[in-house]
């Protein structure tokens, strides 16, 4: 018994060593083809092509898709950020989802709102009835109140309903954009109007940033050491994951904090999955589901420029929270489309994306939680010792905390977003950190996800308490 | 080797890249402060001597000055980068002592050399300084790299030919998006109006007869770019391709143009169009070309398009009756009475109209 108990745990710690190498190696591919393409960016970036973006006529239209429920500490803010980006022609679709708090009450105060009878396109189905629908007086936002259906995405179906422009963004009521922003993501698909299908913007954390009228005055870290792990996460996720699946047209996930796409084809494939607790996921992959299908020659791009500012949980409890609805969102999206997983029909998207979402994202955390268990039952019944256990940690937290600094190192060559010496320190030391406690609660909570996907438990698209952008001066802040 | 050892080097392996990597990330940042200070430095002591000839050029004793800017070659790219900077900002005679002083430096002839550069960046660069400049000596080059194989170096070229405006770049880029090498390395058609735009008046020679060329798309770019232009000369062309092209695209880019060029002569042309065309998105533009010209004549076919099956060219149309003044609100008025027929469209556009002027609604909500 004692024989085979040993042989069990040796063979699952040896699994688990080799599954880590295994998904920091596919990890460190995946970097070093960002890295590359990351460089070309760079090195190839032009003011002129936006400037050009912005003073032709014939620029397409944005749609700003921004769904709202319960925002009132920020959605005055987010909406002033949206109206002052430089971009020729823009309009701002917000939907009040059946909002408790004064969320309408602040946006018709600030923006003088009118009812308004827009027709909807009538084109996508919905589910919670449109109340009223109102308008300002330049007509640049419209606000629709909806009773709420708890999903993001039926409140996103609303707004592309009564959307006019052939692009729409899609963003978070707590969004705060960049400048540029909306000419960095659009810019794919006048220079590809072809084949780009939609295009993500990179998203980094807001928590400490002042701000003033939604505009972000300094970039800095955040005070707690929660939000700051969050931006190393941020940075691995953004600056390296996605960077390098776009470059080889895998993108499985556009953020729905930020995220641009063609009017026309959310309109085909029937909008987005309104009881999807991942519908930012799903998108992408019904998007790739259908152009893979037809045959067609698409891109899915993302934009490594940072472009978004997104306020992160400070709180561990809400974290805990966004990280299950993540993960079980995730066992959703992979279960829906299990039919283009290894399926060569499917090209890379079914041979290679989706598998790996599988193994090393939708696993990672029964791998994890196993090992914990395995490591010290092993060391406590003598069938490890813990000279080997201690290395095998060492082995699987330092590749971690290495691919977190390439992503450091990557953005401080890249974009020199943190300025200051003490906040190159600090993100570090977050790395470092990040690998005792929090991954091993992150991967917790994931699991609980997991579980909850597996049960089919009903989770609703949760609130998340908004304290408000630090704001300087001006709008208000709690 | 045992387990324990290969998990050893490992694991000293992961410490030393960690630590590795963090000194040199450090090592870099501060490599690069001190550049950038010294980068600084140089343009403190290079902007008063620019300014300094900008504003004594004319006086004819600047000699020394440009003699001074000419032989510089401290870090050239500080040199090079404040030009380039400096150039956007400029115009007319002050822009071309820039330029002529970077030609005496060599620097235009040395990015003409690179537009043939293996390396993809080299080629970018030096053909995004020939636009930057508007060097005419350019286009050969820059059209050259419109077949280029690297997407983005095709786009910078197209971008450098709009700054650089003179008429032969506007013939280069239609020629090229015209031929069997545009089709090959076809070019997005959105930079390309931008670069025509640019080129403005000196392309609409070029852009009238391509309304003629074979490609659908070279017909639909010059269709709009005409009308953005306000090319009048070209409104019976547009009218033309309007009625016959059989491509929608052409087509809409025809109503387009005919609507911002605004002439009452296109009326009977685009009445005609909300008789027989099929294709929402050109009867809709049909309808806010109508509505930009504003001549009573169409305001029966404006108000039938008013009860159009699709919402696009309903809202299109009520739209369209609201430059009429009075005489379209009440005509809009009485439409929104219905409940079908387009009332829903007169509806929503009056009631767009009381917030767009400020006043109470025209109907009740």
């Amino acid at each position: 018994m004692r024989d085979f108990l040993e042989s069990a745990v040796i063979g699952f710690n040896s699994f688990v060593i080799i599954y880590f190498l295994a998904l920091n190696s596919l990890y460190l591919v995946i970097v070093l083809i960002a890295s590359r393409a990351q460089r070309r960016a760079q090195r190839m970036s032009s003011e002129t092509a936006l400037e050009d973006l912005f003073a032709n006529p014939l620029t397409p239209g944005v749609s700003v898709l921004v769904p709202a429920y319960n925002e009132e500490p920020s959605i005055v803010s987010s909406v002033h950020s949206i109206l002052d980006l430089r971009y020729p022609q823009l309009e701002v679709v917000i939907v009040d989802d059946g909002s408790t708090d004064g969320t309408f009450d602040v946006l018709q105060e600030e923006f003088e709102l009118q009812p308004s009878t827009r027709v909807a396109a009538g084109v996508v189905e919905t589910v919670g009835t449109v109340n009223s629908v109102h308008i300002s007086r330049d007509g640049q936002i419209v606000v629709i109140r909806k009773e709420n259906a708890r999903r993001r995405g039926d409140a996103l179906n609303v707004a592309l309903e009564y959307s006019r422009y052939p692009l729409v963004c899609m963003i978070d009521a707590d969004s705060v954009l960049e400048k540029d922003a909306l000419m960095h993501v659009v810019r794919p698909f006048v220079d590809d109007p072809e084949r780009v299908a939609a295009t993500g913007g990179a998203i980094r954390p807001i928590n400490g940033c002042p701000t003033e009228r939604g505009m972000i005055l300094e970039k800095r870290l955040p005070k707690a050491w929660a939000p700051r792990i969050q931006v190393v996460e941020y940075l691995r996720s953004f600056l390296l994951g996605r960077v390098g699946w776009s470059a080889f047209n895998g993108l499985m996930i556009i953020s729905g904090a930020f995220g641009l796409f063609r009017r026309d084809l959310v309109q085909q494939i029937g909008g987005l999955t309104a009881d999807s607790l991942a519908e930012d996921a799903d998108l992408v992959n019904s998007l790739h589901h259908r152009l893979r299908h037809e045959k067609q020659d698409y891109r899915i791009v993302f934009v490594p420029h940072p472009v978004c500012w997104t306020e992160v949980p400070e709180n561990l409890k809400i974290l805990g929270r966004q990280r299950r609805r993540w993960s079980h969102g995730l066992l959703e999206v992979l279960w829906r489309f299990r039919g283009m997983i290894a399926n060569p029909r499917y090209g890379r998207m079914g041979l290679l994306v989706l598998p790996y979402y599988v193994v090393f994202e939708l696993l990672t955390p029964v791998v994890e939680i196993l090992g914990l268990i395995c490591l010290p039952l092993g060391i406590a019944f003598g069938i490890l010792n813990w000279q080997a256990a201690v290395l095998y940690a060492l082995v699987a937290i330092g590749y971690g905390i290495l691919l977190s600094v390439v992503a450091i190192v990557v953005d401080d060559l890249s974009y020199q977003t943190y300025r200051r010496w003490k906040d190159l320190g600090i993100l570090l030391v977050a790395a470092f950190l990040e690998n005792f406690g929090f991954r091993q609660l992150h991967a917790f909570w994931r699991l609980r996800g997991l579980w909850s996907g597996i049960r089919g438990s009903n989770a609703a698209w949760g609130e998340m308490p908004r304290v408000g952008f630090k704001e300087t001066s001006g709008a208000s802040a709690s | 080797m045992s387990t324990e050892a290969v998990l050893l080097v490992a694991a000293t392996l992961n410490l030393a890249l960690i630590i590795g990597l963090s000194l040199s990330t450090a090592l870099l940042k501060a490599r690069r402060e001190r550049r950038a200070k010294h980068h600084e430095e140089e343009l403190a002591q290079l902007r008063p001597v620019m300014m300094r000839y900008l504003a004594t050029w004319e006086d004819g004793d600047a000699h020394d000055l440009a003699d001074m800017l000419i032989g510089y070659h401290g870090v050239t790219t500080s040199f090079e980068e404040l030009v380039a900077g400096l150039l956007p900002k400029l115009r007319g005679a002050d822009r071309s002592v820039l330029v002529d002083i970077l030609r005496r430096r060599g620097t235009i002839d040395a990015a003409r050399q690179n537009t043939s550069s293996r390396v993809a960046v080299r080629r970018y660069r030096a053909v995004e300084l020939l636009g930057a400049a508007g060097v005419g000596e350019g286009v050969p080059e820059a059209a050259k790299l419109l077949a280029d194989h690297s997407t983005d170096v095709r786009l910078a070229a197209v971008r450098a030919l709009g700054r650089i405006g003179t008429g032969e770049a506007g013939t280069a880029l239609l020629e090229h998006l015209d031929s069997e090498v545009g089709q090959k390395y076809p070019l997005p058609p959105h930079p390309v109006t931008m670069a025509l735009l640019r080129i403005g008046a000196d392309a609409t020679q070029a852009l009238t007869q391509a309304l003629n060329a074979e490609q659908v798309e070279v017909r639909t770019i010059a269709a709009e770019v005409l009308g953005v232009l306000g090319v009048y000369p070209a409104v019976s062309e547009l009218q033309i391709r309007m009625r016959v092209d059989p491509s929608v695209s052409v087509r809409l880019g025809a109503t387009h143009a005919l609507g911002r060029l605004s002439l009452p002569s296109s009326v009977d042309d685009l009445t005609a169009m909300l008789r027989t065309e099929e294709d929402v998105e050109v009867l809709a533009a049909a309808c806010t070309a109508l509505g930009r010209i504003i001549d009573p004549a169409s305001m029966p076919e404006l108000e039938q398009a008013v009860a159009h099956p699709h919402p696009t060219v309903r809202v299109a149309a009520a739209m369209a009756l609201v430059p009429f003044g009075e005489t379209g609100l009440d005509r809009l008025r009485e439409i929104a009475q219905r409940d079908a027929e387009g009332g829903d469209a007169a509806r929503e556009v009056l009631a767009r109209n009381s917030i767009a002027t400020n006043t109470t609604p025209l109907i009740s909500l």
